[in-house]
């Protein structure tokens, strides 16, 4: 089935390709849309068989997927609006659409491959499928924006493999002869933590230029604040997601393993890192779009602080990715409309928006809360949870730190965002065609979803997380 | 015989640190990928035929055939400066790489290895390590294409060493995948070259905070 899913993805992105009429292609992407929700619900239905020897949909897996396949609706809808309001030329329509579509074939494939190597390629995959999406502007900027992508992601990935082939000292010298997560992380006891560290240590630094963690987060922040902003959606939450859940599946074998506490050292170093950085960063930075993406690099760089934290920690990271993903989408999908009013992202010249958009207006300022972590939003509850397994883990001037640097990413977001609702920055702005209520609609769907979540959550979900918690103590 | 080939190697990583011409970097390449084909195929001498025939065919054809032509095309098409630019004087670049080497060795050396072949290993580090440190201290974009490459060199080296049991789709999607980020960071230095005049990294500074 899963071969059947990839072979129908690249059918469907190459047919892209050779599209003359608009209608054609909102069919494709919808056929596209009913391919990845068929195959979710067929690997939610199949959990934990594998297929084709690589691929087994685990629950850490098949969570992240759900979560991919909800937010392309909205992603693919926000896309469409964004070429039809920049009157996009056909040619550069069908590459953007139709690498849309690898780049998600790449992240299920990601989330789901069940082979360190496996995992490896489709992240080099996630990589070459994005640099389309980040140069659809064909600007300056743009260039650079991917040309740093590329770059940085492929030297980052080369440094991935170098702890692959590391991993695979401590798997020859154990005397086994498979190289599968699960098989791994049973047989974790047995190998050599010497190597395993080495290995973990170049595997963690080379995944974190996807999930956007300390060393390698650079060249993503300047990737997401060039492309549009539907791909750029994508690139902040199932992109970070699968350098997340690629980082967490080599935590958890090391984990199992006596170089544990060891690695929880080193994501803790990471993640505290990222945190202040981002908070450095989004004090300076002048664009809406990079102060998201770096938002994104806190937000990512909390879970890892749970990662490390361990006990209810755990719950908490994946907790929080998942509710952060929804958030972020959601604030990226109203930047697009932001950018489009605007024709610009810059924090100086944007501003009243609540005037000239009232509904986008209200979305942003539900968003604002959410993604601050105030208390109807759901990630109040993971942020809170981490907290309290830092408390437990007797790190409190840590957590105190920790505390004080979300304080200042707090006031530079509000600072952005109440400027751009309530502050005009201009005596004048160019009128534009108010923008219907449907546009802000998958906004107000994706932020509800994540006070639900937090506040009430459903049974399916908690068990979801547990069992995925579970296999790591 | 593989002992004498790897330190040939690591004496061409001392050469890229003195080179002043992009071509003699494309020709050191090409010195590299001779060297790698010939390890491999005695190191490798024991294994069935048809992954043996995979590995010599990814050496020979893509390290030392396609790759560099690709590269001296970009160069040839761009127009780029035939010097390499670098930002450290090449005396202090010579002396970097050789405590690089050094430090690899002894570095290798105090680590049990058990079965690992400690010469494998060493320059495999080491030559990560230049790969790393010429991407950090050149100026043109193409040499840290080529930079690159080296660092591709060094994971082949340790993934001789390491003799690993992976299986062979695993390693054809390592290859393809190699072969599709040279394509695109080909792809993208072209387009470098089309927007601004000279490709350095010094033009790539118009986004930050």
């Amino acid at each position: 089935m899963i071969i059947a899913y990839f072979i129908g993805v690249f059918i469907l992105g190459c047919t892209f390709f050779l599209m003359r009429r608009r209608y054609a292609q909102h069919i494709t992407a919808g056929l596209l849309i009913l391919l990845q929700w068929s195959f979710t619900a067929y690997e939610l239905y199949r959990m934990n068989f594998t297929g084709f020897d690589f691929f087994t949909p685990d629950e850490l897996g098949v969570l992240f997927l759900v979560i991919l396949s909800l937010l392309m609706l909205p992603a693919y809808y926000h896309s469409f609006l964004y070429l039809e309001k920049n009157n996009e030329q056909m040619r550069v329509r069908n590459i953007y659409l139709a690498m849309l579509t690898f780049f998600c074939g790449a992240m299920s494939g990601v989330y789901l491959s069940n082979h360190v190597g496996m995992t490896w390629i489709f992240i080099e995959l996630t990589t070459v499928s994005s640099c389309m999406l980040i140069y659809h502007h064909r600007s300056v900027e743009s260039l650079e924006a991917t040309w740093k992508y590329i770059f940085v992601c492929s030297v980052s990935v080369a440094l991935s493999f170098i702890g692959v082939l590391f991993l695979s000292i401590a798997v020859t010298r154990a005397g086994l002869e498979d190289f599968t997560y699960s098989v791994l992380i049973e047989s974790a006891s047995g190998l050599d933590p010497f190597w395993l560290k080495i290995g973990f240590l170049f595997l963690f630094s080379g995944y974190t230029v996807k999930a956007g963690l300390f060393p390698m987060f650079t060249a993503g922040v300047d990737a997401k604040d060039q492309a549009p902003t539907p791909a750029a959606a994508l690139l902040a939450t199932c992109l970070c997601n699968g350098g997340f859940v690629a980082i967490f599946r080599v935590f958890r074998i090391i984990h199992n393993n006596e170089g544990g506490a060891w690695a929880q050292k080193v994501i803790l170093v990471s993640a505290v890192l990222s945190v202040a950085i981002s908070a450095y960063y989004m004090v300076r930075t002048k664009g809406y779009k990079r102060l998201l993406a770096y938002s994104g690099v806190e937000h990512i760089g909390l879970a890892a602080i749970g990662l490390a934290m361990g006990g209810p920690g755990f719950f908490a990271a994946l907790l929080h990715v998942v509710l952060h993903s929804f958030v972020k989408a959601a604030l990226f999908f109203q930047f697009g409309q932001v950018s489009y009013i605007f024709k610009t992202v810059n924090r100086n010249e944007a501003g009243n928006y609540f005037r000239i958009n009232v509904w986008g207006g209200l979305a942003l300022l539900i968003g604002f809360f959410c993604i601050t972590a105030m208390p109807p939003s759901g990630m109040f509850v993971s942020e809170s949870l981490i907290f309290l397994s830092m408390i437990d883990q007797r790190h409190l001037p840590l957590m105190i730190v920790v505390m004080l640097l979300l304080t200042i990413i707090i006031w530079s977001l509000g600072r952005s965002i109440f400027g751009l609702l309530f502050t005009p920055k201009k005596s004048e702005y160019p009128p534009v065609k108010r923008l219907p209520l449907a546009e802000s609609v998958s906004q107000y769907v994706l932020l509800a979803l994540v006070i639900w979540l937090g506040i009430y959550p459903p049974d399916f979900f908690v068990r979801f997380l547990t069992g995925i918690v579970s296999q790591l103590t | 015989m593989t002992h004498v080939l790897l330190v040939v190697f690591s004496m061409t990583l001392l050469y890229i640190g003195i080179a002043n011409r992009l071509f003699t970097y494309i020709n050191i390449l090409i010195l590299q990928g001779v060297i790698l084909s010939g390890v491999a195929s005695i190191q490798l001498h024991d294994m069935n035929w048809g992954n043996l025939a995979f590995v010599l065919l990814e050496t020979i054809i893509f390290k030392t055939l396609l790759i560099p032509m690709f590269l001296k095309n970009i160069i040839r098409r761009n127009g780029i400066t035939r010097e390499a630019e670098p930002f450290v004087p090449n005396f202090v670049s010579l002396i970097i790489i050789t405590l690089m080497i050094v430090g690899s060795f002894l570095g290798a050396s105090t680590i049990s290895m058990g079965n690992l072949d400690t010469v494998f290993f060493a320059v495999a580090v080491s030559t990560v390590f230049v790969g790393l440190f010429i991407i950090i201290s050149r100026k043109k974009i193409v040499t840290h294409v080529i930079a690159y490459l080296v660092i591709e060199n060094g994971i082949f080296i340790l993934s001789l060493a390491v003799g690993n049991e992976m299986p062979m789709l695993v390693n054809s999607g390592i290859l393809l995948d190699i072969f599709v980020s040279i394509l695109v960071l080909g792809i993208f230095v072209n387009k470098i070259g089309d927007v601004f005049k000279e490709s350095d990294v010094e033009q790539l500074n118009q986004l930050r905070d």
